[in-house]
């Protein structure tokens, strides 16, 4: 049972790593560019969090569905993975978004250039 | 200090990271201040993209901020009542939705201010052939 929550956290990023995936959207258009981002994230959250534990507003519950592993007092495993799905799906919303206003569609451009075959805008296929 | 007092001081960090990307990257372009004027990348031609602006940054922030903060609704809800953690009750200041308190709004915030930002900016010098084809940015 101490693999709930972080099944359900990895479960969730496969999901998102799927989708940008599918879409290019974050990790899968520009790895090195996206990674950092999410380092920066995750590095700015653990800092918050590990301010507010020390400060006695936050505290980690005991419960069977944790693995129990701590990074550092009351602050588990998991919520290194949660910080980093929060700061995915930040991204992979921010991007959808943003290639929306400037494109119109969710897909990316076509990937050869040659100028043959031009991708319909819609293309569900 | 409360939860507010440490939100209101990380939140004003993403938000001063923010401005100041914001800002630098108005100033690199020239003349309009809105438009980009580099030259079109030979892949975008059949799609005719419209060219980024920083309204279009903003609106794209804030679609993902809304979204943000209705999934932190209901799932921070759910985390909670599944006892993943808790807050000290002199440290939060009452309001809450549902089992949430309303400063946990704070980390969505802070993402959706700082890591759009970071992307942007990061872009500047970069030159795989991924990110050329978004030449347009």
């Amino acid at each position: 049972m101490g693999l709930v929550y972080l099944g359900g956290l990895l479960l969730s990023l496969a999901a998102m790593l799927a989708l940008d995936w599918r879409l290019r959207l974050f990790l899968f258009r520009s790895p090195c560019r996206a990674a950092l981002v999410l380092a920066c994230g995750l590095l700015f959250f653990l800092i918050w969090d590990v301010a507010g534990i020390r400060l006695g507003i936050f505290y980690r519950a005991e419960t069977a569905i944790m693995t129990g592993i701590l990074l550092a007092p009351d602050l588990p495993l998991e919520e290194a993975f949660f910080l980093t799905f929060l700061c995915y799906l930040t991204m992979v919303l921010f991007t959808t978004s943003l290639r929306w206003a400037e494109s119109g569609t969710f897909w990316p451009p076509a990937r050869s250039s040659a100028g043959t075959g031009n991708r319909p805008k819609e293309d569900l296929s | 200090m409360t939860y507010w007092a440490l939100n209101v001081i990380f939140l004003l960090a993403a938000g001063a990271v923010a401005l100041g990307i914001g800002l630098f990257l108005r100033n690199l372009r020239p003349r309009s201040g809105v438009q980009h004027t580099g030259p079109r990348d030979s892949a975008l031609q059949d799609s005719e993209p419209r060219r980024r602006t920083g309204k279009m940054c903003m609106a794209a922030a804030a679609v993902s901020a809304a979204v943000l903060l209705l999934l932190t609704a209901v799932f921070d809800n759910v985390m909670i009542s599944a006892g993943l953690f808790g807050y000290g009750a002199d440290k939060i200041s009452g309001p809450m939705i549902g089992r949430m308190p309303l400063e946990d709004f704070a980390y969505p915030l802070g993402a959706v201010l700082l890591l759009p930002a970071l992307w942007l900016l990061f872009n500047r010098g970069s030159s795989t052939a991924a990110d050329r084809e978004e030449a347009h940015d």
